[in-house]
């Protein structure tokens, strides 16, 4: 009797693969080593396998279309899941491999007070996602992404619990029931493994979320307290890969282009010099830093910082019985030509 | 080996949940390496003992909401926890734990 799988039942884990290896998940001799995978905790997460048929280019003599080859191949992923700081600072949270991927390295951790994401430009540090599904049955099919590259990264703020979500690209999405057929121009696909990653048993889940208010937001140095709404802040992170490898037809390398920091703000309208000024400089594009701390209790606070932000232009919005100033996408910059500070973030 | 927990919630598994400051738990050699390698934030009960660590202060400020007035020593105990826990963990590693 059919076992239906149940969206609830679904447990994901991840995993940083070693720096610029994304064909390959940790093993040893073929089996998944799973030191090191945390559970961030999720509300979704899309799996899309990107596999197409190429139709025939030649001319047959009539208009009816011939059987294809499956062309170059790869896979999508979009995390969605709660943003959650350890608890404990000077401990990484649960989604530490999603920051090292992100910025490219692991934080830079100051015992018992902070933990802070920068970015390393040349490092490349690819995730693995395991998907098990919890339904039962008697062979569930369970889903792995393989070689993932986060390329649009946001935090979503003002919300009732701080989000984040992470998209991207990735060499292949790998599952339990095709996992014996990954040979010939599929042997990518099984991630170096010669078996299917076997579900581990406990990983530890730290942390309680926070809301995504309630902290403060300084832009240029002012509180300014009008801030409303849920604002964001995105990183385009710049990360590829190379796909039209000779060898097979997988992406086979990670290459790091120019990526793109931006916020979205709107603020309550008022007559403040506070506000006064940041509409001041969204007209002369002055740089302003903006610092985003998100909670108030030690060991879970988490900060945005972005430098040399560029305020987009901005509009009196009606919301409400309020006027608001809305912003349009602020872009944060290095602060000097061999910094990368365009945005950091950090948990203490 | 009892340890006592010094974050905000960690779930071990098998149905030993931490979710107050102060919180105990027994474990093994090996599930505490496990543990710590998993981030959770637990020390040895001497070493949490040596912080002391009253209990008003576990009961009024051992929750994650706890607002813990600016200028209370509840602060520096609680750093020196974090900071014991970060020794712990390194400790572990060097050993390759």
């Amino acid at each position: 009797m059919a076992v239906y799988s149940g969206s609830w039942l679904d447990r994901v884990l991840i995993q940083v693969q070693a720096a610029s290896a994304p064909r390959t998940i940790t093993n040893s001799s073929g089996t998944w080593t799973s030191t090191g995978t945390t559970n961030p905790r999720h509300m979704s997460l899309v799996l899309t396998q990107n596999k197409p048929v190429v139709p025939t280019p030649y001319k047959t003599g009539t208009r009816s279309t011939l059987v294809g080859l499956a062309g170059r191949r790869s896979g999508t992923f979009s995390y969605n899941g709660p943003l959650i700081p350890s608890g404990a600072a000077g401990t990484v949270p649960d989604s530490d491999p999603l920051f090292q991927s992100i910025f490219g390295t692991t934080a830079t951790i100051v015992p018992s007070t902070s933990v802070t994401y920068s970015f390393l430009d040349n490092g490349f540090i690819p995730l693995a996602f395991f998907r098990y599904n919890k339904s039962g049955g008697s062979s569930p099919t369970n889903f792995y992404a393989l070689g993932s590259v986060i390329q649009r990264y946001t935090i979503n703020l003002g919300g009732e619990y701080l989000t984040h979500t992470a998209e991207g690209k990735c060499v292949a999405i790998g599952d339990s029931t095709q996992f014996a057929s990954y040979s010939g121009n599929d042997a990518v696909a099984a991630g170096g493994l010669t078996t299917y990653p076997a579900e581990p048993g406990t990983i530890a889940v730290n942390g309680t979320p926070i809301n995504g208010f309630g902290g403060t937001a300084t832009f240029d140095g002012n509180v300014q307290v009008e801030l409303r709404g849920t604002p964001t802040i995105t990183i385009n992170t710049g990360l590829d890969m190379a796909e039209d490898g000779f060898a097979d037809g997988y992406p086979f390398a990670m290459t790091g282009g120019r990526r793109q920091v931006s916020g979205s703000f709107r603020f309550a309208d008022d007559d403040t010099s506070n506000l006064n000024n940041i509409k001041t400089k969204a007209f002369t594009k002055a740089p302003i830093t903006i610092a985003l701390a998100v909670n108030t209790t030690a060991g879970s606070i988490v900060t945005i910082t972005l430098k040399n932000v560029q305020l987009g232009p901005y509009s009196l919005t009606e919301n409400g019985n309020l006027f608001d100033i809305v912003l349009g996408d602020s872009l944060a910059h290095a602060s000097s030509a061999a910094a990368v500070d365009d945005v950091s973030i950090a948990f203490t | 080996m009892i340890y006592r927990f010094v974050g905000t919630f960690a779930d071990l598994g098998d149905n030993r949940m931490l979710n107050r400051f102060g919180d105990s738990v027994e474990l093994t050699d090996e599930e505490a390496a496990n543990a710590i390698s998993q981030r959770v934030a637990i020390i040895p009960d001497a070493t949490f003992q040596q912080l002391s660590f009253t209990p008003a202060e576990l009961q009024n400020y051992g929750y994650p909401e706890a607002s813990v007035p600016d200028d209370h020593p509840f602060h520096a105990k609680r750093k020196k926890a974090w900071l014991a826990v970060h020794e712990l963990r390194e400790s572990l590693s060097s050993k390759g734990a």
